[in-house]
């Protein structure tokens, strides 16, 4: 498995990896690297995995579209027992929004086990779960 | 042939007799369906026999992707010989099943 202990008391704890990127399209391809290498960690399938990839592409590409030109967005991927949870955030270019479309909904709903997006006056912020399915551990 | 690169992406374009042959390879994303709408766009307004996308090198698509075939097969109607979709790779497909959009292009597998 992929969690760490905590060197101090020993427990078992969630692995987290957090960067910050340009948010432009040009970088939906290093997301996808990383979120297949954080899928990798978390003993996900090859399905899984793909499936990985492509809610955080989706996510990602309709947050850096509404992102203020030149900002930045802050990622983090969270794995915990047999699931990782993907976050990000960026600032807001004035009047933005940040809705899926009906395509985007439905690759959405078939590959996460959830997702949300949530805007606010400054910020927008994307996330998802997926959990690893049924015997798809290597 | 004249070609277009972008990082894990590219786009081959054979006029050739007949019908325009497009390969492309790699990933399909909301990014890099900027630079195939460019270029099939283009040979679609200077061929009347049509274009042909061979996908059988795309390893990702995403719905910005699939938007951008949608348009091209659109723009590629109207007795311009159309646009057809050459042997999809298994990316493509399950986009185009997931989002019940295989029906509105001409498949050749």
């Amino acid at each position: 498995m992929f969690r760490r202990r905590n060197p101090v008391s020993g427990e078992a704890r969630d692995d987290v990896v957090a960067i910050t990127l340009p948010a432009r399209l040009e970088r939906l391809r290093l997301l996808r690297l990383v979120a297949a290498e954080v899928a990798i960690g978390a003993d996900f399938g090859v399905d899984d995995i793909e499936d990985l990839r492509a809610g955080v592409d989706e996510l990602s590409s309709l947050l850096f579209v509404a992102a203020r030109p030149g900002s930045v967005a802050r990622v983090r991927f969270t794995t915990a027992t047999g699931s990782v949870a993907f976050r990000a955030t960026v600032a807001r270019r004035p009047g933005a929004s940040i809705e899926p479309d009906e395509v985007a909904r439905l690759v959405l709903d078939a590959v996460t086990d959830g997702y949300a997006t949530e805007a606010s006056a400054d910020e927008l912020q994307v996330e998802l779960v997926r959990r690893r399915r049924p015997g798809a551990a290597s | 042939m004249d070609t277009a690169t972008a990082q894990g992406f590219d786009v081959r374009c054979d006029p050739g007799e007949g019908r325009t042959v497009v390969r492309v390879r790699g990933e399909l994303d909301a990014h890099t369906a900027r630079e195939l709408l460019a270029r099939v766009t283009e040979r679609l307004a200077s061929t009347s026999d049509g274009v042909d996308l061979e996908l059988s090198g795309v390893t990702f698509l995403d719905s910005g992707g699939l938007r951008s075939l949608v348009l091209l097969a659109a723009l590629g109607g109207g007795g311009r010989g159309g646009l057809r979709l050459v042997t999809p790779s298994p990316p493509i497909r399950r986009v185009l099943a997931l989002t019940g959009h295989a029906d509105r292009f001409t498949v050749l597998t």
